[in-house]
């Protein structure tokens, strides 16, 4: 699961961010079919058809398709990545599409983050779009094609496992990649809802491709270089508010070089404290999830990285600990990020978070990679998330 | 040396020769061309035929910009009128010529300061020419005159506009400062009493020069 | 007493600093007065100068677009060549560039514009057309402007005023401001002015209707660039589709280029591939482009503008000259003494030069200041005529800009030094006081009068010549009349060099009065031989005569055309047009609905109605109106100057490939009767036949007329822009105007009487400023003609001191100066009225003709000529007589 970026909505108002696990002793109210203002709520025991359940949902409030990513080129070069599409509609179905501009619309916005990282020399750039549904973004019903200004993410020819991904960062750099997923999609949550908190219309829909062969092209200034690599995608659908105690979370995605994927978020409440909707879960190499509680791991850090452009200080590297399925036994990892300065300012959204690439070592060897989001370190969140 | 004005000549070889020191009176009627002579001798005016020269300077040979600055170094000019600089006091008046010649302010100061002490004009340095009088002009007018060791003075009569008191200094003062100097004078006059202060006097009759004694 | 010999050390400029410091300023501290006086009036040239420069930039800086509100400049702009652009351009253009996230030219911005001019509602009977000032609206997408804020470091963000108002409500303000039709975004500098907070209401006409605006925040900016001016309005695209009639329609499209193409060759790459890529949806211009058509618009006017004021300049220089020329006479004295006492003839030249410097510095510094301050004013004036005549603009003030300041001061300067070349010529020339004190004259050789007579008479005949040469033309059309204006220049000069000769024969004339009268004879027999001084007092008389006498009769001509064009054009009882159309790019429309009330009303027993647009032709842009021409015709409306050889255009069943165009567009693009020219519309290029050709004095940019039916097709819209009612017999025209005002409140109705006043005030406006300058000019020749007096009374001491020896009075001599004066100054006059007719011709017939394209009926304006006739002389011989008067004290040559 991703979490991440209602915040980045930071005028408009935010939106629930879904659970991926059900930890053990974590009961949430029971689900209405409705929100308060019109927007459906994702309902257990859906059935997803693909590839048309890749493309949008009009009919919920909040939507993301978040991607990250490493890359490699031929001369050792080493690239992480994040490109991420949200969709947020401003006025309820049964208002939507009544009269008004089809080229400017005023029910529905997109937001667009992308940031590259160039790891030998430690250079982070990244860049925000907003855009207004219509001629400036749009996002297919019927299958996966969503395109704020000119990036885009769209399956191959109707396809359910291949897709594409164009963005550019600003004029300074730009990726354009072909995506094969080497798992099938992975549903997570109880009968497939996900749920992060208790509140009855906070659950989502959360589609994850954890494992994807990535091949294509990185721009940076002029240098054109072909890339190799692996991304991991997300895909959320939701209408839910979020609740009043959480302070932000932390959140980690995993890709082991034995084919195993790890995905773990832990929320923090205001007191400091580890909330109990938090969760881990392992994939395995045909796809199966294994889920594990609050209690049952454990998110530490070592030390601490302070931006100096925010003032915020996020706790890096990070310490998991965490049992694994397979010897049962508990292992310990560091994500260590490949470059401290991956923070995303938030100069359109106004609510700066750190989203970095990783290395993951177990006892000093180095044995995956990773993209870790550390949210709620700068202050407004909590009045953003409300 | 000869001049023609239109077709009527005003100097007819007129040759003419001043030891340093010596105090040349020049008279004669009007309109005999002692005036004419003297701007010759001034470098003011060019004589058809033949030379002047000052120190082994040849003013003819030379151009206007090239006179002026010889002028500047070894003549010195008092007018019947006084001509004194009007905006300038009097110590600025006696300065002035030396300014021309680029001398250092605090030089300047000492030469005219001494000269105007020399001539009695030292109590009204600072004055300005609208406050004196015929006969103190005159004086500065002098001091102005000597202040840079000129070859010669040209004083063109210097007594023409003033009583007969004041005529009288002035006539002394040229007569010793001249000497002390060691500049020659060359005065142009009507009055005996000024020719009598010269060691020579030369008459101009129709454009011919006639040496009287001397 | 014995002092050494002393060597020369002397240098020129060492010298000159000498002459500066010890003469010259002395001088001036001793006459302050005199001093201060030359320096105002050097500075009264230069200030005009400048005010009108600074008036002039600020007019067209007023005029930009709308990325300069995001403190960037568009690097290219797309527009349809006719009409607007449909909005389903952007996704076009999205696909046909098909950018990769790693191309080079990822990274352009699109913005998408919908632009509106308006005006406030009138509140009352209030001033005439474009007193109200006008306020551009900008439509422009908000959420994707969110970009550019972050990008350019704005201040404050575009929502933060909602989103601080919405706190309470949690939050959602983008959401509902999108939802909003009537939010609008002002300047910092209107809500100061008018006192405008988040939540107030902003009423203003747009097209038909007023319309409530709400204030939903301040436009953000930088702390270092200037803020928006305070005529601009933003509101979110699609509300302001709608609010306009422009409902899937676009103004414009600016395009940003990314950072590595906004140069060189990677630049013109994208813009190729841009245009490629809009093809034959719309046209493609860079960003200087639009500056440029501002610039080319009022190019005519501006440069009109530009000459009267460096007329003021070269007024200046004429002062300076006379001035140093008689400070040269009266320090001759000194002059001379100087050149006894071994000051060579270039140090003196040198010191004279640094005092015209000296003055100019000072002039020019004072003269700055005075053209800043007075630019405030002229700015309001230039800026309601280009408001009125060219396109919307709100100039407030105008700012120092360093560049033209710059370029005055250095003006000033160097046309001080340039007066002061002559006399300080004349000065190096004064002889050494031995020569001077016998009155060998005042040195400088007067020039050859057969030398002169021949060049004045060869620049005459030079003028002639160039009268006849064609304009430069300028891309987009634009004229500017070069062999006009040297002509002219040329003109004056040779008439004023030969005013000198004319003065002998004024005094001969002037003799056969003077048998009785002493001072009449004395002062005739000095003209008898005229100095140069002389000539040069009565040159500049002339010059100032005879183009103050030009400007009169193309004035004259100007109001006597436009008014025989008026009362042939308005013949209609009520003319109505949208309240919002205060400037001349407003192109507000009244709906057909509205339009269809109106003509329907039974007050009215005929009418017609124009639409107008404006459409890119031939690199600029021109108008197209529709109208029916068979009303036109009909009631006489047309000023022919070829007449339609067939009634066929008057019929709308076959005038469809058919047009009349303006005066204007058949000089700006060299067509005739029988050309054939090909108007791009919406519904691509139609094919038109000129066949006729008619007077607008309207119009300078060139207009082509249609069928009104032909043109609302074309166009796709049925509005109309204005409407012309003729009222059935006995029907009150104001009362009908008070009904339809009361019941159309964003309509503006003009009576015909109205209207007619309307026209003529805003042509007069025009000409307020060369109203000053003329008046200006007069008085500074004036001026001269006192100081040369006064120099050439101080010339003549001997002769003064005579005449008072003889026992005339101070009075008879007085007189004396006074008679000398006059008839100088009738000389003047008398040459300047007949060269101002000549020049009043070549104005009318070369530069306005070629310039506007405008044919006017000459008119010769008797009593201004008569006045100008008979007030130079008097005021001539009355400044004379003053310095006569004073003159007669000056001090001769005794000193005591």
């Amino acid at each position: 699961m991703k979490i991440s970026l209602p915040l980045l909505f930071a005028i408009a108002s935010a939106w629930g961010y879904p659970l991926a696990a059900a930890p053990v002793n974590f009961l949430p109210q029971p689900l209405l079919k409705e929100t308060e203002d019109g927007f459906r709520v994702p309902q257990p025991g859906y059935q997803f058809v693909f590839p048309r359940d890749h493309g949008s949902h009009p009919d919920f409030k909040v939507e993301w398709w978040y991607l990250t990513g490493h890359l490699f080129g031929p001369d050792k070069e080493r690239f992480g990545f994040q490109a991420t599409f949200f969709r947020k509609a401003n006025t309820p179905p049964r208002e939507q599409g009544s009269g008004g501009s089809k080229t400017f619309r005023s029910d529905e916005v997109f937001l667009f983050h992308a940031a590259l990282l160039e790891v030998e020399s430690g250079r982070f750039i990244h860049t925000e779009r907003l855009a207004r549904s219509g001629w400036d973004a749009n996002a297919s019903s019927s299958g996966l094609s969503v395109r704020v200004g000119e990036a885009r993410l769209s399956a191959v020819d109707g396809q359910e496992d291949r897709f594409t991904l164009d963005a550019s960062i600003r004029a300074e750099a730009g990726f354009s990649l072909k995506l094969e997923a080497q798992k099938p999609v992975v549903v997570f949550g109880k009968d497939g809802v996900s749920r992060k908190g208790e509140s009855a219309t906070a659950a989502s829909w959360y589609l994850t491709f954890p494992r994807m062969q990535a091949r294509g092209e990185v721009r940076v200034k002029e240098r054109l270089i072909p890339v190799e690599g692996l991304v991991w995608m997300d895909h959320e659908i939701s209408s839910s508010q979020l609740t009043e105690e959480q302070a932000g979370w932390d959140w980690a995605g995993i890709q082991f070089e034995d084919g195993r994927e790890i995905m773990v978020y832990r929320l923090r409440r205001k007191d400091g404290a580890t909330d109990s909707a938090s969760a881990l879960s392992w994939v395995d190499r045909e796809g199966k999830a294994t889920y594990y509680g609050a209690s049952e791991f454990q998110w530490e850090t070592n030390g601490v990285w302070r931006s100096s452009e925010s003032g915020a200080k996020y706790p890096l590297p990070v310490r998991l600990k965490a049992p694994d399925p397979v010897t049962g036994s508990l292992v310990e990892w560091i994500l260590e990020p490949l470059s401290n300065q991956q923070e995303l300012d938030g100069a359109v959204s106004g609510v700066p978070y750190w989203e970095g690439a990783c290395r993951v070592l177990r006892e000093g060897r180095e044995v995956g990679s990773a993209y870790v989001e550390l949210t709620g370190y700068a202050g407004a969140l909590g009045r953003a998330l409300r | 040396m000869s001049r023609k004005y239109d077709l009527s000549p005003v100097l007819r070889d007129v040759s003419l020769r001043l030891f340093s020191g010596e105090r040349l009176a020049l008279t004669g009627p009007s309109g005999s061309g002692k005036t004419t002579l003297l701007n010759c001798l001034g470098g003011i005016d060019r004589p058809d035929s033949g030379s002047v020269l000052i120190g082994g300077e040849d003013l003819t040979r030379i151009d206007g910009e090239e006179l002026a600055m010889l002028r500047r170094r070894k003549i010195g000019n008092v007018f019947q009128f006084f001509h004194l600089l009007p905006t300038l006091s009097v110590r600025e008046n006696v300065e002035f010529p030396l300014l021309l010649l680029g001398v250092a302010p605090a030089q300047r100061r000492e030469r005219a300061g001494s000269l105007l002490e020399r001539v009695k004009m030292g109590h009204r340095a600072e004055a300005l020419p609208s406050r004196l009088s015929g006969g103190e002009m005159q004086r500065c007018a002098i001091a102005r005159a000597l202040v840079h060791s000129p070859r010669v003075i040209l004083a063109d009569e210097p007594t023409g506009n003033l009583d007969s008191v004041n005529s009288a200094n002035i006539l002394e003062l040229l007569q010793e400062l001249s000497g002390e100097m060691e500049t020659a004078l060359v005065l142009v006059t009507h009055s005996e009493e000024a020719a009598r202060i010269c060691q020579r006097e030369v008459r101009m009759r129709d454009g011919v020069l006639e040496e009287v004694r001397g | 007493m014995n002092l050494k010999p002393v060597e020369d050390r002397g240098g020129t400029a060492r010298v000159s600093g000498v002459l500066l410091r010890q003469f010259t300023l002395r001088h001036w501290r001793g006459q302050p007065l005199r001093a201060l006086l030359l320096v105002l009036l050097l500075s009264l040239g230069v200030a005009v100068f400048l005010s009108i420069r600074l008036a002039n930039r600020a007019a067209v800086a007023s005029f930009t677009n709308f990325a300069s509100v995001l403190s960037t400049q568009a690097d290219a702009t797309i527009g349809a060549p006719a009409g607007l652009l449909p909005d389903s351009v952007l996704e076009t253009l999205r696909q046909n560039m098909a950018v990769k996230g790693t191309d080079i030219s990822a990274g352009m911005e699109l913005i998408p514009i919908v632009e509106v001019v308006c005006a406030p509602p009138r509140s009352g009977e209030d001033g005439g057309i474009g007193a109200r000032g006008s306020f551009t609206l900008i439509g422009v997408d908000l959420v994707a402007l969110q970009n550019f804020a972050a990008d350019q470091k704005m201040e404050r963000r575009w929502f933060e005023e909602a989103s601080q108002a919405d706190e309470q409500n949690g939050g959602g303000a983008l959401g509902r401001l999108l939802g909003r039709r009537n939010a609008v975004y002002c300047s910092g500098k209107l809500a100061a002015k008018e006192g405008l907070r988040v939540g107030s209401l902003l009423v203003l006409v747009v097209n038909d209707q007023p319309v409530s605006l709400e204030i939903a925040g301040i436009i953000p900016g930088r702390s270092d660039q200037p803020e928006s001016p305070a005529g601009l309005l933003v509101m979110d695209l699609p509300a302001l589709q709608e609010l306009s009639g422009k409902v899937g329609l676009l103004d414009r499209i600016e395009c940003l280029f990314p950072k590595g193409a906004r140069q060189g060759a990677s630049r013109d790459a994208l813009l190729t591939r841009l245009r490629a890529a809009v093809g034959e949806a719309g046209s493609v211009r860079t960003g200087e482009s639009r500056l440029a058509a501002a610039e080319l618009m009022t190019r005519g006017f501006r440069l009109n503008l530009t000459i009267l004021s460096l007329l003021a300049l070269l007024v200046g220089l004429y002062l300076i000259f006379q001035a140093l020329d008689a400070a040269v006479v009266r320090r001759r004295s000194e002059i001379a003494v100087l050149r006894a006492l071994g000051v060579r003839g270039s140090e003196v030249r040198r010191a004279w030069l640094w005092e015209a410097a000296l003055l100019g510095v000072a002039g020019g510094a004072v003269g700055v200041l005075g053209g800043w301050a007075l630019a405030q004013g002229t700015v309001r004036a230039v800026s309601q005529t280009v408001n009125s005549l060219y396109y919307a603009n709100n100039t407030e003030a105008a700012g120092l800009h360093p560049g033209e300041a710059a370029g005055a001061f250095l003006l000033a300067v160097g046309c001080s030094v340039l007066a002061g070349w002559f006399p300080a010529k004349r000065a190096a020339a004064t002889p050494p006081a031995q020569l001077w004190a016998q009155g060998a004259g005042p040195g400088g050789a007067e020039a050859d009068s057969a030398l002169r007579t021949w060049v004045g008479c060869g620049l005459l005949f030079g003028a002639v010549g160039l009268a006849f040469c064609s304009p430069l033309t300028f891309s987009g059309g634009s004229r500017f009349a070069l062999g006009g204006y040297l002509s002219a220049f040329f003109g004056v000069i040779g008439a004023g060099i030969l005013a000198g000769d004319s003065l002998r024969l004024v005094a001969w004339l002037a003799a056969r009065f003077s048998r009785h009268s002493a001072p009449r004879q004395l002062a005739q027999s000095h003209l008898r031989v005229p100095t140069s001084r002389h000539r040069w007092a009565a040159a500049g008389l002339l010059c100032a005569v005879s183009m103050t006498g030009g400007m009169s009769v193309l004035v004259g001509s100007f109001e006597r055309s436009v008014s025989e064009w008026i009362a042939h054009l308005l013949q209609a009882d009520v003319y109505l047009t949208s309240d919002s159309n205060q400037a001349a790019t407003a192109y507000n429309r009244i709906s057909s609905s509205s339009w269809r009330k109106i003509t329907s009303d039974p007050a009215v027993s005929d009418w017609d109605a124009m639409l107008l647009v404006p459409v890119e032709f031939g690199g600029g842009s021109i108008r197209v109106a529709g109208t029916s021409l068979d009303f036109y015709q009909r009631r006489r409306q047309f000023s022919w100057l070829k007449e339609p050889l067939s009634a066929e255009v008057f019929d709308r069943k076959q005038n469809e490939g058919r047009c009349v165009v303006s005066e204007s567009f058949a000089e700006r693009f060299r067509v005739g009767r029988g050309a054939r020219i090909r108007l791009p519309t919406p519904k691509g290029e139609r094919a038109l036949e000129i066949e006729g050709i008619y007077t607008d004095y309207g119009d300078d940019q060139g207009i082509v007329m249609v069928e009104r039916g032909h043109l609302q097709e074309w166009f796709g819209t049925s509005a109309v822009s204005s409407l012309s009612l003729v009222l059935k017999a006995g029907e009150d025209p104001e009362a009908v105007r008070a009904q339809m005002r009361a019941s159309h409140p964003g309509l503006a109705v003009f009576t015909n009487v109205h209207l007619r006043g309307e026209v003529m005030r805003i042509f007069r406006q025009t000409f307020a400023i060369t109203y000053a300058l003329e008046a200006i000019g007069v008085a500074v020749a004036l001026a001269g003609l006192g100081i040369t007096l006064a120099s050439i009374l101080a010339e003549r001491r001997a002769e003064l001191t005579t005449l008072r020896a003889l026992g005339m009075s101070r009075t008879g001599i007085a007189g004396v100066a006074a008679w000398e004066g006059a008839i100088l100054a009738l000389g003047g006059t008398a040459g300047g009225l007949i060269s101002s007719l000549g020049l009043g011709a070549l104005l009318i017939f070369v530069i306005n003709k070629q310039t506007f394209g405008w044919t006017l009926q000459p008119a010769i304006p008797l009593r201004a000529l008569l006045l100008l006739g008979v007030v130079v002389p008097v005021s001539g011989a009355a400044v004379a007589w003053v310095v006569g008067r004073y003159g007669a004290e000056l001090p001769s040559d005794v000193t005591k």
